[in-house]
């Protein structure tokens, strides 16, 4: 492993971080279905975070940026021992939480605390807003006595703009507007005195108009309170306006992280660049790009080799881990615009692209080969077809990943660049890391895995 | 009374339209009094905030009203009345010559119904005389200009994400080659990639299949990327309405100026936010429905509907604009202080 | 004419907050048309075996096992109905009606209890059952389905069998009775609230209340237990209709309450059987009766309390809109 460009702080150093994340894992095994449990087949398991390192200093806005199942909220809740990792730490002012039991965490939850993305479902629907706050209190044994802790809730009520306060503690969640809602789940979390608050989505369910006040109100509360935050969002409008540091998820991993202005003035990795051309700007002289990420984020129980994005890359090239099953992918692309004769002659051939699925692939040193078998006819049919998509796109990053197709023992061998995985690699000259091959040769970065 | 309007180079006509809808107390006026027009092709967004009226207006159109609602005003579709046409001919007339994309995919596929089976069942109902093999062309065509290959048109909906079902949706609407779609929130539900995706679709489609379309979004952004022109909706009415390029550069009415402002975008470097919230359609504020919350509301706002002025592609219902107001009337409004609890 | 409308008002004020006091009578206002029919039919036919049963004591003209008057005069046994006797009288020489009233008495008691204890039980242990999940759950779900998959009359009278144990006390008899009719019920109280907690669990407000730091028991006493509690209502009156029926069979067997010690129209069934034949059928109607009527009473609050309290039955009134015509306000510029 490289080197840090700096080395890691000393436990009690002043420049220690609050929050500080290394090699962490989390799993889930997905459900296997019914007929799968009774033949004893086993679950599949998603790797919701895959081996993410991060830091966080007292007082910052880290922002989480990623599509749905890019591991974001788990990696959120891992935060918070919320989830248990499978591997990895995560230490809090150099405490490990990964391992606590749950009683044992139960008392630092009142300095980590969580803003939710849906403020009703996130109130209990039978307590009224003042004893959802004193609630938090009650836990925690804090400002004993009724008098001192209603004092406290209407103090966090008022601190969170819902004056006067008498007005909203007997309320309901249900008679409050989401804006409303939002500010008291706030109050709820910055009643306790936390020092870290991870607010996942804190805004995008809310109506437009009320955005730009929780937003405020959430920024108005780090500088008053001191609070770091673990800011996760799909938003990258927001992420822009208030978090000092982004880091880019996908499919459980990091892609590309530092400061945010670096970030969106100079972004390295493709994927950040789709994100950002794509984010819907009220500036009508700009237009949709044309080049967007082809298909969407695949599925995390079966994540593609090498670099998880290489299949949608605009960018990509040889060593990106190209395999089979791409192939499909390719080739559900080319029938999109084919008429319905050709595409039924090579349906059959092909079997609806299955084959490639079925692919047997198989690396011996760096040799990675896979060996195709056309569904009807001879492999020669086959050759031609992957030979004819080739010459039609051969700017297309799958072509460059292949160094020969043949045909060998009634299949089409074909013979794939060594498939690496980018790692998570400071770049020169910037405070920015970021996971791409485009950035870090991969002959020279050893591939984990 | 009802005049046709012989204006070739309009699909959708609406004058006046009102829907107010029922509820325990007096009737919520959800839309009140709304005039637009599309020509064929066209894309108009309508935006405003959550409860101004959008998503009835919208459903209103294809006469999906709520039970106990009532409708009126005139909508002229391809040269007929749809107020005044029979229940049956309305029917007919939606889905086959109108169209409707929803927010939520799932929820409008059947989940035991194979993607080829809704074509079939949705062709089968609109066009009886199409044939087998015509209508399963006609559902792959629609398919393949959403970019779904035709391998998957056997397979049922759980099996595609959420963006590949909204593209289903759109190439199910597709297929009956509509004049007009009402497409309410049609990306919200959707990631960023994806919905920049559907809206690079949805321009395709306008090359292919040319029909007009109404945006309903919250996203303004959404708008300046994907439509022609813009309809702001305030409380039940269109506020202001005009090509996108001239109303995102210039905004005539102080709600867009506020929606423009308020919103988060990338270049956001201060936050702003429009103060309170938007008002109880049950009992609208009188005169213009904006001026509790406006910056340069006057005496006159208070106590007269503003009037519509127009300037260029631009129209504008404030009274800003109005000119020849005497002192009395310009005023400005004693604004009472709104706090947060009476936010949205 | 002002000043009574004040004093109306002054009276009827603290009138209506009693009455919101009164459980049930917020479901009728919520209720409209066939619904709320049903439901005040169902309850004013609750409250009349209610008073019954409150008041046994002075309606029933005699005790319930007394064959003769407190002056020693013998009633005679099988008399038909007469000033004397309403319902006539029993086999043993009783007044029907006085065993008539006394067995709402029995009959209220056991299901008060056998409802009490089965929300006793069946609520905590669901709760803990649904929000901890794991092999605790399985094991009390397999035995509540095995419970389930029992046959229900002969599962009450095992249990009686096993708890009487030979005690006849009034409160005993009651006492074991009610709990033949907690083991058949205390499933659907568990199966109810464990479901619902299974559903609550996934409630992100109970993910916010384990952010918190809330300890299990504080989240399902204080988050859970609130939300899932308010289907108990409905289940606990759709099974008491079922529950007067259970008691009803065990008294007809010869299990449940004994005989000397609490009137149960079961029982007396079971004696006016051999009568019928013999034309005597006011050994039988009487107790039938009472025991349809209750049944249909309890079954109508709890089928009508369900539509309440279940939105998707719920049925709302809403009027048709009917558009003002157009005022032409006319911008003056």
């Amino acid at each position: 492993m490289p080197t840090k460009p700096e080395a890691p702080a000393k436990p009690d150093a002043p420049g220690q971080p609050l929050v500080q994340v290394r090699g962490l894992h989390v799993d889930f095994a997905l459900r296997a279905n019914a007929v799968a449990r009774l033949i004893g087949g086993a679950a599949s398991m998603v790797h919701a975070v895959d081996g993410v390192d991060l830091e966080l200093a007292p007082g910052e806005v880290l922002g989480l940026v990623g599509e749905s199942g890019s591991g974001k909220s788990t990696l959120g809740r891992a935060l918070l021992g919320l989830v248990r990792p499978s591997s990895g730490s995560v230490t809090y002012r150099g405490r490990e939480l990964v391992g606590l039991s749950e009683s044992k965490l139960r008392p630092l939850r009142r300095k980590l605390q969580m803003v939710f993305q849906d403020p009703h479902a996130s109130l209990n629907p039978s307590m009224t807003i003042g004893r959802a706050i004193g609630d938090a209190l009650r836990i925690h044994h804090m400002h004993p006595g009724r008098e001192a802790r209603e004092q406290a809730v209407r103090d966090a009520l008022e601190r969170v703009g819902l004056a006067p306060a008498a007005r909203f503690v007997d309320k309901f969640p249900g008679e409050l507007s989401g804006g409303q809602k939002q500010r008291a789940v706030i109050a709820r979390a910055i009643v306790l005195g936390p020092e870290l608050l991870v607010a996942d989505e804190p805004i995008s369910m809310l109506d437009m108009s009320v955005r730009a006040k929780i937003l405020g109100l959430l920024d108005e509360l780090r500088r008053d309170l001191g609070l770091t935050y673990v800011y996760i969002t799909h938003d990258l409008a927001s992420a822009r306006f208030f978090c000092d540091r982004i880091a880019i998820m996908y499919l459980g991993k990091i892609v590309e992280t530092g400061p945010t202005e670096e970030i969106f003035s100079a972004p390295r990795h493709p994927y950040t660049k789709a994100l950002l051309d794509a984010v819907p700007d009220p500036d009508p002289s700009r237009s949709i790009p044309r080049e967007l990420p082809r298909g969407e984020v695949p599925d995390a129980a079966d994540p593609p080799a090498g670099c998880p994005f290489h299949p949608r890359c605009p960018r990509s090239f040889a060593p990106c881990g190209w395999q089979p099953r791409d192939l499909r992918m390719i080739f559900e692309q080319r029938w999109t615009g084919v008429d319905a004769e050709q595409y039924a002659a090579e349906a059959k051939l092909t079997a609806d692209g299955a084959i490639f699925d079925a692919a047997d692939d198989t690396t011996i040193g760096t040799d990675t080969t896979a060996t195709v078998r056309p569904a009807t006819g001879g492999p020669g049919e086959l050759l031609t077809l992957l030979q004819a998509e080739r010459d039609a796109h051969p700017d297309e990053g799958l072509w460059h990943g292949i160094t020969d197709m043949s045909v060998h023992e009634g299949a089409v061998r074909i013979e794939f660049v060594p498939r690496a995985t980018p790692a998570l690699l400071p770049v020169l000259d910037s405070a920015v890391q970021v996971s791409c091959h485009l950035y870090h040769d991969p002959d020279t970065t050893p591939a984990p895995r | 009374m009802t005049e046709i309007r012989s204006r070739s180079d309009v699909v959708l006509d609406v004058q006046d339209m009102r829907v107010w809808y029922s509820s325990p107390g007096d009737p919520v006026r959800a839309v009140d009094g709304v005039t637009f027009a599309l020509r064929p092709g066209e894309v108009l967004g309508l935006v405003g905030e959550s409860g101004c009226g959008k998503s009835t207006l919208g459903r209103g159109l294809m006469g999906l009203v709520p039970r106990g609602a009532a409708i009126d005003g005139t909508i002229h579709f391809d040269g007929q009345d749809l107020l005044a046409l029979p229940r049956k001919e309305r029917e007919r007339l939606r889905g086959g010559g109108m169209g409707l994309i929803f927010q939520e995919p799932m929820t409008r596929l059947d989940p035991l119904m194979r993607v080829s089976e809704h074509f079939r069942e949705e062709l089968k109902a609109h066009e009886p005389k199409l044939s087998k093999q015509e209508a399963r062309n006609r559902g792959l065509d629609a398919l393949r200009s959403l970019g779904i290959p035709p391998t998957r048109y056997g397979n049922y909906p759980h099996e595609f994400s959420g963006g590949m079902r909204q593209r289903i949706m759109i190439a199910l609407a597709l297929a009956l080659r509509p004049k007009f779609i009402v497409a309410d929130e049609p990306t919200t539900a959707l990631d960023v990639l994806v919905e920049a995706q559907i809206l690079n679709i949805l321009k395709g489609i306008r090359e292919l299949y040319a029909p007009a379309i109404l945006l309903i979004t919250h996203n303004l952004g959404i708008v300046a990327e994907a439509c022609d022109r813009v309809a702001v909706m305030y409380a039940g009415r269109i506020v202001e309405q005009g090509t996108v390029r001239d109303v995102f550069a210039d905004p005539k009415h102080p709600y867009t100026q506020e929606l423009l402002r308020s919103t988060i975008s990338l270049a956001t470097r201060e936050l702003h936010s429009i103060p309170g919230a938007p008002p109880d359609l049950v009992s609208p504020p009188s005169g213009c429905r904006f001026h509790p919350r406006c910056p340069h509301a006057m005496q006159i706002c208070v106590d007269a509907l503003p009037p519509t002025v127009r300037d260029g592609s631009q129209q504008a219902e404030c009274w800003l604009l109005a000119s020849g107001l005497d002192e009395n009337a310009r005023r400005p409004l004693q604004r009472q202080e709104v706090s947060v609890a009476d936010e949205a | 004419m002002p000043e009574m409308e004040g004093g109306e008002k002054a009276a009827a004020l603290p009138d209506t907050r009693h009455h919101s006091r009164v459980p049930g009578l917020d479901a009728i206002r919520a209720t409209s048309g066939f619904q709320r029919g049903m439901l005040v039919a169902g309850s004013l036919i609750m409250l009349f075996f209610v008073v019954l049963a409150v008041f046994a004591k002075q309606i029933a003209p005699y005790g319930f096992n007394d064959d003769r008057t407190k002056s020693g005069k013998i009633f005679g046994r099988l008399v038909g109905p007469s000033g004397q006797h309403w319902m006539g009288t029993a086999q043993g020489g009783e007044d029907v009606m006085s065993q008539v009233v006394y067995g709402a008495r029995t009959a209220l008691e056991v299901i008060l209890l056998a409802v009490a204890l089965s929300i006793v039980i069946g609520v905590p242990v669901g709760l803990i059952s649904g929000y901890f999940g794991g092999w605790l759950d399985r094991i009390l779900v397999l035995i509540t389905d095995a419970l389930f998959a029992f046959p229900s009359l002969l599962l009450a009278i095992i249990v009686s069998v096993a708890v009487a144990g030979g005690s006849s006390s009034v409160t005993g008899g009651i006492f074991s009775a009610a709990v033949s009719i907690t083991v058949v019920y205390v499933p659907q109280y568990f199966r109810v609230v464990r479901n619902a907690t299974v559903a609550a669990r996934e409630e992100p407000y109970v993910e916010a209340a384990r952010t918190l730091g809330a300890s299990p028991f504080a989240i399902m006493k204080r988050y859970v237990f609130g939300n899932v509690v308010q289907t108990v209502p409905v289940i606990a009156t759709i099974n008491a209709g079922d529950a007067i029926l259970t008691l009803a069979g065990l008294g007809f067997l010869g299990y449940g309450i004994d005989p000397s010690s609490g009137a149960e129209w079961g029982h007396q069934l079971s004696k006016a059987l051999s009568d019928i034949s013999d034309g005597i059928w006011w050994t039988a109607v009487y107790p039938g009766i009472a025991i349809a009527l209750v049944v249909v009473g309890v079954t109508l609050v709890g089928e009508s309390l369900n539509d309440v309290l279940n939105p998707l039955l719920r049925t709302t009134k809403l009027r048709q809109v009917v558009l003002p015509a157009r005022r032409r306000e006319e911008p003056a510029a």
